[in-house]
């Protein structure tokens, strides 16, 4: 099993990443998500041993390997913009690990074709690194990490490069692969419908610190904190006042069922656009009306206006809404998620 | 319509006509070094022709009095480029590799040579280390500063041109230890610049004139130094010859650069 231990890397004055600590399962994956300059490509280059943590430890099976130098780590890795050698062909790119660790000629060939079968571009094994496509290429270079049987696969936004369709795509492929090899994965991007899709575990990072480690949907259902709410996924957060005895927010555009002010605690309040219906005015929490209405094929966006807040809401029904036309809206109120301002 | 077919023909006679203007000084050479001893008049030189006679024209001539400044100036060139490359290689790499102010300063001080006058160089050498001045590796030396920026800016254009850390960093978690990461990747990728600086390298140095003609001496002088002399000292003839030796040295050589350069531009090209 990896572990990461109290990881820290500065840049400076500047911490790059900080009190990284985390226990990765085994034969799973791990998505550590974050926005740019999170710190998360650096923590991952801390686990490979290609940058050295200022403080904190990197253990493999409960040995401590931060002394280690990478090419005694046996980790396989695949860049965002693959790195390919671009003197080698295609086998030879897959043979690289092989021919360092001093295998035969014969057996360098035959474990490069098996790898290339698996990630199924063993017909392209002669040509050029110049003549294949960039999902071809993401594809070598995901043979090339997996042809020395690594301990453990950590990648760096692998399918950044590529085109939404390629990407989803390969992102399914991938998964596949990785779910067939049972390796243990590590797996950095700023994407979240990847981060989402791929990992059994998801690490979400800012800063260069942890804010929240967990299965995704926890994590999208149960935001540890305001920034957690904001980055996954589409949210409405907005100040509120959470009741003292009952706990029930009230929302400040909500005005009708109200609490008196002494028993209130202020805190922010954070809901979902799924989780706004639109509803006849019996049923409705609140009123509002449509600043805009975007159409995105399989729901159709709204922003309201109710009171001062701007609110983003997504439904089923498609069919277009004027603007300025008042509407209904009903909260589900056991997804509101909250925490103390 | 008609005004294109004349602007056409127009471009192709001019162009026609700088590449006589161009061409006539080296074909003048040429028939020079093959000029009927005869036509000299009387003249020393005019027995010596007579007597070489097994290599056409002057070139036996040539060959017999300036031999060994054609031996000494292709073995400066030689030695230039294995300076050049066992010095440039390794530099440039760290200063890419390590990417530091430190670094950046030392590549514009590598170039520094190339914007100080050779005659100003030769003096500064010739003071700096009185001692061995008339030692022929001074006159290397002098060579390499005005060779060396310019493998520097070959080979660190060429280790920019791709992502030097992570294409290491691949390597590294593959399993190569430092000396398979330089011998497997990066000379590998660095050959086609290796081999268009040690070109450009070895002409520089093969026509390099100011510092080798300050520099010399009589016992080591180099080939341009010498034609030099032929042309204060000798008759058209001969100089034409000298001239002409000269030239067939360099212009495969210039050719070769065209020729890779070209070639290496495709392949970034396609990379890219």
């Amino acid at each position: 099993m990896l572990e990461v231990r109290s990881l820290e890397k500065r840049y400076g004055a500047q911490h790059a990443v900080r009190d990284f600590s985390h226990r990765f399962a085994d034969g799973k994956i791990t998505t550590i998500l974050g926005p740019s300059g999170s710190g998360k490509s650096t923590a991952l280059a801390l686990i490979a041993g290609l940058k050295q943590p200022d403080r904190g430890t990197v253990h493999l099976d409960g040995r401590d390997i931060t002394a280690v130098p990478p090419e005694r780590r046996d980790f396989g890795m695949v860049f965002q913009n693959y790195s390919l050698f671009p003197h080698l062909s295609v086998q030879k790119n897959v043979e690289f690990g092989l021919r360092v660790r001093g295998a035969a000629a014969v057996e360098r060939s035959a474990r490069a074709r098996e790898t290339l079968a698996l990630t199924r571009i063993e017909h392209l094994a002669e040509r050029r690194i110049t003549e294949i496509s960039g999902g071809e290429q993401q594809r070598v270079a995901m043979a090339r990490a997996l042809a020395i049987r690594p301990a453990l696969l950590l990648m760096d936004e692998p399918l950044s490069a590529l085109d939404a369709k390629l990407r989803e795509e390969l992102r399914a492929e991938l998964l596949r692969l990785l779910g067939e090899l049972g390796i243990t994965t590590v797996y950095v991007t700023h994407d979240q419908t990847e981060a989402m899709s791929l990992g059994h575990e998801m690490i979400i990072v800012n800063e260069g610190r942890i804010e929240q480690t967990g299965a995704p949907i926890d994590l999208y259902q149960r935001p540890a904190n305001l920034f957690v709410a904001n980055f996954l996924g589409d949210s409405n957060v907005f100040a509120a006042e959470a009741d003292n005895r009952t706990g029930q927010v009230r929302l400040p555009f909500a005005s009708a069922n109200g609490s008196s002010p002494d028993s209130a605690l202020k805190c922010w309040a954070m809901i979902r656009p799924e989780a706004l219906e639109l509803v006849r005015q019996e049923e409705a929490d609140f009123s509002a009306i449509v600043e805009s209405s975007t159409f995105l094929g399989n729901r159709l966006r709204l922003c309201l206006r109710a009171g001062d807040e701007t609110l983003i809401v997504d439904t089923a029904n498609r069919t277009p809404i004027a603007l300025q036309t008042p509407v209904f809206v009903r909260v589900k109120k056991e997804e509101i998620s909250t925490w103390p301002r | 319509m008609r005004m294109d077919r004349i602007g056409i023909l127009a471009l192709y006679l001019i162009t026609w006509a700088l590449l006589i203007v161009v061409a006539a000084p080296l074909l003048v050479v040429l028939a020079g070094a093959f000029l009927d001893p005869s036509l000299l008049g009387v003249s020393s030189e005019r027995w010596a022709a007579d007597t070489s006679a097994f290599v056409p024209g002057w070139f036996g001539y040539v060959f017999a009095l300036y031999g060994r400044s054609m031996q000494f100036s292709l073995l400066l060139a030689l030695l230039s480029v294995a300076v050049c490359i066992v010095v440039s290689v390794p530099a440039a790499y760290a200063i890419v590799r390590t990417d530091s102010r430190a670094g950046r300063a030392l590549e514009e001080i590598t170039l520094l040579p190339l914007s100080i006058p050779g005659i100003a160089m030769s003096i500064g050498l010739i003071q700096a280390y009185t001692i061995v001045r008339g030692q022929w590796w001074l006159i290397l030396c002098g060579h390499v500063l005005y060779t060396i920026p310019l493998m520097m800016r070959v080979v660190t254009n060429a280790l920019r041109s791709f992502d030097l850390e992570k294409l290491e960093g691949v390597a590294q978690s593959l399993g190569a230890n430092r000396w398979q990461r330089s011998l497997f990747v990066i000379l590998p990728n660095l050959r086609h610049s290796i081999i268009v600086g040690s070109l450009l390298v070895f002409a520089i140095s093969w026509g390099e004139f100011n510092v080798s003609f300050l520099l010399n001496t009589p016992l080591h002088q180099t080939y341009p130094a010498a034609l030099y002399a032929t042309y204060t000292a000798n008759s058209f003839a001969v100089s034409s010859a000298a001239t002409t030796i000269f030239l067939a040295v360099i212009i495969p050589v210039l050719l070769a650069l065209q020729w890779i350069g070209g070639r290496e531009f495709n392949r970034l090209e396609q990379a890219a």
